[in-house]
C-alpha cells in the first residue's frame, strides 16, 4: 500500500526528467518545439499535470517552461521528431562530406591535367585547389565580421541544413515533424548557435573537399612524373621567384621541400626544353604544403573555433520568455501566490440558522411618546426627527460609541412616560453587523418597548453600486432584524434624506397607529365602527340574520368598489340558483384567503366560512334596501349557515344554537369581512399575508362591545404597520 | 540567502474588503469567496506571496470584527486591575469560553493578529469613522504589534472626505503610515506604497519586503511588454493579412466574409491571451461579437459604425456594405499599379526575388484582385485591444464588474486614432507572407527575422503608448 502510494506520487514530486542543473540546449529546443506546435494549432496544450510539475519546482520561468514541456505527453514524439531532425542533418552532413570530398578528388585530377609527362603549371594548379575555398573563406571572414545577419543563407552550412529540414518534412509530414524544424530554425536564427553550427558545416564540408584534394595529388604524384612550370607574359622573373619564396615560407617551416630561387629560375617555360626533374618534387612539396598550410590548417582550425563557438552559444542560449507562446505561460506557471488553506475554520455552530421568531402581533401601547434614535447615521439632511403630525417625539439623539449606548438606555428607562415604541433609524449604505444586532436585541429586550426599525439611505448605497446592491442590502438587514427578535412588519425603508409626501405619510402610519384614515379614502376605520355599533346594539349571542345585517352594513361602505370585492368573493349576483351551494363557494372562497397559519385554528375557520357566507348574502341584497330577514329568496338561511359553520368547525356538538352564533366569531368574522374588503385591489397573495400579519393564532375570547373596541383597535394599529410593511401606507 | 518569511494578518471591519484585499494582491481572482453582504468570510484562510517560486509573505484573511464595542466592553471588564498588561488580559480572553461563543469571530482575528507580524487594517473609505471602528483599533492597539490602515474604496466620489476624517482620527490614535489602494480599481503605485510603508514598519522583514517590491516592479514590466508583443503580433497579422480573388462577384463576396471572420477570430484569440497573461478569467470578459443586437450597434470590428464610435475617421467615406473596413488592391487593365503599395511590392519583387512578389505581380495580370483591410479597421483594432491592456492594467482582481471595452478616448490611442501609422504597418502590408491568417504553415512565420524585427518595433511602439496612458513608470529611474 504504502510503496504504491511512493510509486504514484514520486513523479510529481521530482520532475522525471532529472535535476536543474541537466537544463540544456535539447531541453530548450523541446520546449520551443511545444510553442511551435501549440502556435501552430492556436491553442496551448492544457495538460494540469504538467503544469502542477512546473509549478513544483523551484526556479525562473523558464526552467518551469522547460519542465512543462518535458511532462507534456507530446514531449516523447517531439523530442523523436528533433532527433530525427538531427540524424537527417547528419545524413544530409555525411552525404555533403563524402560528396566534398569526391569533387576535391575530382578537381585536383582535373587541374593536373589527364596527361602525365607535359609540363604543368604549377600556380594554375594551386588556383584552381585553393582559390575558390579562399574567396569562399574570405565571404565567410567578412559575413562573420560584419556580424548579426544571423544566418548567411547562401553559405554551404545553410544549404545541407535546408536540405535537411526538407527531408525530414518530406519523410515525415504531421504537425511534430513541422514544429521540430520550426524550433530547430527558430533557435538558431535568434541565437547565435545557429551561425557557428552552419560555419562549422561549411568549414567541414571544405575541410573534406582539401582533404579529397590532397589525398589525389599526392596520390598523383606518386604514381606519376609531372614538371612543374611556370610562365609569364609581362611579369618579371624576379617577381615570380620571391612570390614563390613567400609562397614556400611557411611550408618550408613545416619541412616540406620547397623550390630554390635557382630552381624555380629553372622552371619557367617559355614553349619548348623540359623543367629540371629535381625541381619536380620540390614543386610538389610545395604544392602538397601549400595545400595543408593555406587550405587544410586553417579550415581545421576555423572548424575548431566554431565548434567551440557554438558549444558556447549553447550554453549561453535562454528561451526568449518575453515571447506570446512563452509568456502567456507566466500567469499558469509562475503563480504569484500560493494558497495556503484555511487555518481556522469557521465553527459547525455558525451554520446554524438563526433564531426563529414568532411573526405575531405586537403589544404596541397606544400611550406614551415615540422614541426616535438614529443608529450609526448622519444626521439627516432633512429635520430630526423627522416632522410628522402625528407622534409626540421623544427624540434619543444619534447613537456612534459605547458611551451613546449607555445614555439612550438611561433615558429611555427614565422618562417620565414610557415610550409606546423605538424607532430605531439605521442606515443602509453601512453592513448590518453583530454589534448592531447586538444593540438593537438588548434595546428591546431591557426596555420591553416593541423596537421599529427604519433603513435610511437607501438613496446613497443606491448611488455607489446597482439595484440589486440595495436589495440585498435591505433583505440583510430585515435578517438582522428578525435574530434581534424585529418582525419584518416592523422593518421599513425610508430615505429620511429625501422624505416625499408619500414616505412621510408611510412613516407616519408606522409609528403613529392611531392616524387617521389613509389617502385612498379607506373605510376600515368606519367599518370598524359599524361592528361596534351593531355588536353593542345586540343583546346576547347574535343571530344569523343581524350578522348578515352587520355585513351588508359593511359592504354599503365599500359600495363603490362593489364589482371589485364581488369578483374577489365569487359572488353569484343571479337571484336564481342554489343558495345553498353559493353560501358554500363564499364560504370556501373566504377561507382560501386565509394564511395557513389561521386555517389550523376552529374559531378561525368558523368566523372565515361566516364571513364568506354572509358576505355572498350582503353583496346579493346590498341593492335591496329591506331587511334582509324579509327577502324571501333567503328563507332558511340560519339554518344552512349554521350546517355550513358546523361543517368547517368540525364540531357537530356545537353549543349554539341552529340560527344563534358565538359572539366571538361574529366579531372576528365581520373583521375579516371588512379586512377582505379594505384590502380589495391588492392580490390574494399580498392579503393573506396582510391577515397572516394582523391575525392572533386564535381570536381572544369576545363578550361585549367593549372587548370588541379593543379587539379591534388592536387590530387597527397592526393592519397599519403591516399596511406600511408592505408600502401601500 | 534565505529570507524570513513575514505574516500579515487582514482584518477589519465586515465587508470592507478585506479579501478583496488578498485578491488583488495574490493576482488570484478565485481567492476565497466575496460579496457585498455581511461575514462572507468566516474563516482564517491564508496564502504566501511567490517571488521566483519562493514564498516570501504570507497574508492571512480573517472574518470581520463586527462587534467591537461589546469585545472591548467584554475586555474591559476581564481587566481586574488598571497595571495588568493589556496582552495578559487578551491572552486571558483568547482563553475564555466568550472566545469560543459571543465573540468567536472576534477571537479568531485576535488570535490571528497575536501570530502575524504586522496587521493590515482594511478601511471603506466611504463610511464615516464611527465608535465601532475607534473601539477596533483601540483593541488592534492592545495587541502591540504594528498596524497598517488601508483605506479601500478610495476611487468613489464618497471617499474623498471621508478619507481625510479617516486620516484624522487615525493620526489620533498615532497611526500615520496609511495607504490609499483600491481593491477594484487596481493602482501598481498604491500596491508598491503599501509595501514600502510595511518595510518602514518592520526593520527584520526589510530585505524580504525589498524583494517583493522588486519582483513586483519586474512582473508589471514584464506584463506591459508581453501585452504589446501581443498586440503587435495581433497587429502585423491583420496588416499583413491578403486575399487575391478573382474578380468575380460571388466568390469575392464569400473571400470577403472569411476574411472578416479570420480577422475576428484573431481578435478573439489576442483577447484571450490578453486575460490569461494579467491572470483573468474569460468570464470576466464582456464578448461583444456574439450578440447580433451589439453588432448592429456599432461594436464589430467591420462596422462603419463601430469607427465613429471609436472615433476614426474613415479615410476617403467608409464603403458599406460588406465591402465596409476592407480595402482593394484593384488593379485597371494591368497598367496601373497606382498604389504605394503595389510599386512597394513591385520593388521588392524585382529586389528579393521572393516568389511572394511575384506571384503577386502574375495574379494581378491575370485579373485577380486582393483584399485586405482598411486602415480604418486596423486602427479600430488597434485602438480597442489597446483599451483592453489599459483596462486590464488598471483592473484589481477583486473587481466583479465585466471588463467592457469603451469607446472613450485614452492617451495611449490619440497615435492610432488620428496620427501616421507606425512604419513597420506599411511594410507589413507588402509582406504578405508575415501574416498567421491564411498561412498553412502559420508557426513558421513566427521565425521570419524580418517580421521579428518589426514586431519588436512595433512593440516598442505600443508599449511606450502604454507606458504613457498609465501615467506611472514600469521601472522607477
Amino acid at each position: 500500500m504504502t510503496s504504491a502510494l511512493n510509486q504514484t506520487r514520486s513523479p510529481a514530486l521530482t520532475p522525471v526528467h532529472g535535476s536543474p542543473e541537466e537544463f540544456g540546449l535539447e531541453q530548450r529546443l523541446l520546449a520551443e518545439a511545444v510553442r511551435q506546435y501549440e502556435e501552430g494549432r492556436g491553442t496551448p496544450v492544457n495538460e494540469p499535470q504538467a503544469d502542477i510539475a512546473a509549478r513544483e519546482i523551484d526556479g525562473d520561468l523558464e526552467r518551469r517552461i522547460m519542465v512543462r514541456a518535458q511532462s507534456l505527453t507530446i514531449a516523447p514524439a517531439l523530442t523523436g521528431a528533433l532527433q530525427q531532425l538531427h540524424h537527417a542533418v547528419a545524413l544530409v552532413v555525411v552525404v555533403g562530406l563524402i560528396i566534398a570530398a569526391v569533387t576535391g578528388a575530382t578537381t585536383a585530377r582535373m587541374t593536373l591535367g589527364p596527361e602525365a609527362g607535359g609540363p604543368v603549371n604549377f600556380f594554375w594548379v594551386l588556383g584552381s585547389i585553393l582559390g575558390v575555398q579562399t574567396l569562399a573563406l574570405i565571404a565567410w571572414l567578412i559575413s562573420i565580421m560584419a556580424k548579426p545577419g544571423v544566418i548567411a543563407i547562401g553559405s554551404l552550412g545553410g544549404i545541407v541544413f535546408a536540405l535537411g529540414s526538407r527531408l525530414t518534412r518530406w519523410l515525415h509530414k504531421g504537425p511534430i515533424q513541422i514544429a521540430a524544424v520550426q524550433a530547430m530554425g527558430s533557435v538558431y536564427a535568434r541565437s547565435n548557435i545557429g551561425r557557428w553550427t552552419l560555419s562549422a558545416i561549411s568549414h567541414g564540408l571544405w575541410l573534406a573537399f582539401l582533404i579529397g584534394c590532397l589525398l589525389l595529388v599526392i596520390l598523383i604524384l606518386s604514381t606519376k612524373q609531372y614538371g612543374f612550370v611556370w610562365e609569364t607574359t609581362i611579369l618579371s622573373e624576379r617577381t615570380y621567384i620571391s612570390l614563390t619564396r613567400t609562397l614556400a615560407l611557411v611550408p618550408e617551416a613545416l619541412g616540406f621541400t620547397t623550390p630554390d630561387a635557382g630552381q624555380i629560375a629553372a622552371s619557367q617555360w617559355t614553349g619548348e626544353g623540359k623543367p629540371p626533374p629535381q625541381a619536380g618534387e620540390a614543386w610538389s612539396g610545395l604544392l602538397v604544403g601549400s595545400i595543408v598550410v593555406y587550405g587544410i590548417l586553417p579550415r581545421t582550425l576555423l572548424l575548431g573555433l566554431c565548434l567551440l563557438g557554438r558549444w558556447r552559444a549553447s550554453r549561453r542560449f535562454r528561451l526568449d520568455t518575453t515571447r506570446p507562446g512563452f509568456s502567456h505561460l507566466r500567469s499558469r506557471l509562475m503563480p504569484v501566490a500560493r494558497p495556503i488553506g484555511i487555518v481556522d475554520r469557521e465553527p459547525a455552530s455558525h451554520l446554524e440558522q438563526p433564531d426563529r421568531i414568532e411573526e405575531g402581533p405586537l403589544p404596541i401601547q397606544t400611550e406614551g411618546p415615540t422614541a426616535i434614535l438614529g443608529l450609526e447615521i448622519e444626521p439627516p439632511q432633512s429635520q430630526w426627527p423627522p416632522r410628522l403630525d402625528g407622534p409626540d417625539w421623544l427624540d434619543l439623539g444619534f447613537v456612534d460609541s459605547r458611551g451613546d449606548r449607555r445614555r439612550v438606555l438611561e433615558q429611555i428607562n427614565t422618562a417620565a412616560t414610557a415610550p409606546r415604541m423605538i424607532v430605531v433609524v439605521c442606515s443602509l449604505t453601512s453592513t448590518p453587523d453583530r454589534g448592531t444586532r447586538a444593540f438593537i436585541h438588548d434595546l428591546q429586550q431591557s426596555t420591553h418597548i416593541p423596537v421599529v426599525m427604519v433603513l435610511t439611505e437607501g438613496q446613497r448605497l443606491r448611488s455607489r453600486g446597482n439595484g440589486d446592491q440595495l436589495r440585498q442590502r435591505i433583505e440583510d438587514w430585515h435578517q438582522l432584524a428578525k435574530t434581534a427578535q424585529v418582525p419584518d412588519s416592523r422593518v421599513m425603508e425610508i430615505d429620511l434624506d429625501h422624505l416625499t409626501e408619500a414616505s412621510r405619510a408611510k412613516l407616519a402610519r408606522l409609528v403613529c397607529a392611531d392616524a387617521r384614515a389613509g389617502p385612498r379614502g379607506r373605510h376600515i376605520e368606519q367599518s370598524f365602527q359599524v361592528i361596534v355599533e351593531h355588536v353593542s346594539r345586540w343583546s346576547g349571542q347574535p343571530g344569523v340574520t343581524e350578522q348578515a345585517e352587520l355585513q351588508r352594513a359593511i359592504a354599503a361602505l365599500y359600495r363603490a368598489e362593489r364589482p371589485a370585492w364581488q369578483d374577489l368573493l365569487r359572488v353569484d349576483l343571479k337571484e336564481s340558483g342554489n343558495k345553498v351551494e353559493q353560501l358554500k363557494t363564499g364560504a370556501h372562497r373566504m377561507i382560501e384567503l386565509l394564511p395557513e397559519r389561521l386555517r389550523h385554528n376552529r374559531r378561525w375557520l368558523a368566523a372565515g366560512a361566516l364571513a364568506g357566507a354572509l358576505g355572498c348574502v350582503a353583496a346579493t341584497t346590498l341593492v335591496t334596501p329591506a331587511a334582509i330577514a324579509a327577502l324571501p329568496a333567503w328563507a332558511g338561511l340560519g339554518a344552512a349557515v349554521s350546517s355550513l359553520v358546523g361543517s368547517f368547525r368540525k364540531d357537530e356538538q356545537s353549543t349554539a344554537g341552529p340560527t344563534v352564533i358565538d359572539f366571538t366569531e361574529a366579531v372576528s368574522g365581520a373583521a375579516l369581512f371588512a379586512l377582505v374588503l379594505e384590502l380589495q385591489g391588492c392580490d390574494e397573495v399580498t392579503i393573506t399575508r396582510i391577515i397572516d400579519r394582523v391575525a392572533e393564532d386564535e381570536p381572544p375570547p369576545i363578550n361585549g362591545p367593549d372587548a370588541a373596541r379593543r379587539w379591534l383597535a388592536g387590530l387597527r394599529q397592526r393592519l397599519d404597520l403591516a399596511l406600511a410593511a408592505e408600502g401601500m401606507a | 540567502m534565505t529570507l524570513p518569511i513575514l505574516k500579515v494578518a487582514v482584518v477589519g471591519h465586515t465587508n470592507t474588503g478585506k479579501t478583496s484585499l488578498l485578491r488583488t494582491l495574490t493576482r488570484d481572482a478565485g481567492f476565497g469567496e466575496v460579496s457585498n453582504r455581511p461575514a462572507t468570510t468566516r474563516h482564517v484562510e491564508g496564502t504566501s506571496l511567490l517571488v521566483d517560486g519562493r514564498p516570501l509573505v504570507e497574508l492571512y484573511d480573517t472574518p470581520g470584527l463586527e462587534d467591537s464595542i461589546g469585545l472591548l466592553e467584554h475586555l474591559d471588564s476581564l481587566r481586574s486591575d488598571r497595571h495588568t498588561d493589556w496582552l495578559e488580559v487578551l491572552r486571558q480572553f483568547l482563553g475564555s469560553p466568550a472566545a469560543q461563543g459571543e465573540f468567536e469571530q472576534e477571537a479568531k482575528v485576535l488570535r490571528q493578529v497575536l501570530g502575524s507580524d504586522i496587521a493590515l487594517y482594511v478601511i471603506d473609505a466611504r463610511e464615516r469613522v464611527l465608535g465601532k471602528h475607534r473601539d477596533e483599533l483601540e483593541i488592534l492597539g492592545r495587541t502591540a504589534k504594528p498596524v497598517v490602515p488601508i483605506l479601500n474604496f478610495v476611487a468613489s466620489p464618497e471617499a474623498r472626505t471621508r478619507s481625510l476624517q479617516w486620516r484624522e482620527h487615525l493620526a489620533r490614535v498615532n497611526m500615520h503610515a496609511v495607504v490609499e489602494f483600491d481593491t477594484v480599481v487596481f493602482n501598481e503605485q498604491g500596491e508598491l506604497r503599501l509595501f514600502e510603508k510595511m518595510q518602514t514598519l518592520l526593520d527584520h522583514f526589510h530585505a524580504t519586503l525589498g524583494a517583493l517590491i522588486e519582483d513586483r516592479i519586474r512582473q508589471r514590466a514584464n506584463l506591459i511588454h508581453a501585452s504589446a508583443d501581443l498586440l503587435a503580433d495581433l497587429l502585423i497579422d491583420v496588416a499583413a493579412y491578403k486575399v487575391t480573388v478573382p474578380i468575380d462577384g460571388q466568390r469575392t463576396v464569400e473571400a470577403m466574409e472569411s476574411l472578416k471572420q479570420a480577422v475576428r477570430e484573431r481578435e478573439q484569440q489576442c483577447v484571450q491571451a490578453l486575460l490569461e497573461l494579467h491572470r483573468f478569467r474569460s468570464e470576466d470578459y464582456a464578448t461583444e461579437e456574439l450578440s447580433l443586437d451589439e453588432v448592429e450597434q456599432g461594436l464589430d470590428l467591420f462596422n462603419p459604425a463601430s469607427l465613429k464610435q471609436f472615433g476614426i475617421r474613415a479615410s476617403g467615406g467608409a464603403a458599406a456594405g460588406g465591402m465596409a473596413g476592407l480595402a482593394v488592391d484593384a488593379m485597371t487593365g494591368g497598367a496601373s499599379l497606382g498604389a504605394a503599395a503595389a510599386l512597394g511590392a513591385t520593388m521588392g519583387a524585382l529586389l528579393s526575388s521572393s516568389r511572394t512578389h511575384g506571384r503577386r505581380i502574375m495574379d494581378r495580370m491575370r485579373g485577380f484582385t486582393e483584399l485586405r483591410v482598411s486602415d480604418a479597421t486596423l486602427r479600430l483594432l488597434a485602438v480597442r485591444q489597446i483599451g483592453l491592456v489599459q483596462a486590464l492594467l488598471r483592473r484589481g482582481h477583486a473587481s466583479q464588474e465585466k471588463i467592457r471595452l469603451s469607446a472613450q478616448a485614452e492617451t495611449g490611442q490619440k497615435s492610432w486614432k488620428t496620427g501616421r501609422l507606425p512604419e513597420v504597418m506599411g511594410q507589413a502590408r507588402v509582406n504578405p507572407h508575415w501574416s498567421r491568417l491564411g498561412s498553412p504553415h502559420s508557426a513558421s512565420v513566427d521565425s521570419n527575422a524580418a517580421r521579428l524585427a518589426a514586431r519588436d518595433e512595433l512593440t516598442g511602439f505600443i508599449e511606450a503608448g502604454l507606458l504613457d496612458s498609465m501615467g506611472e513608470a514600469a521601472l522607477p529611474g
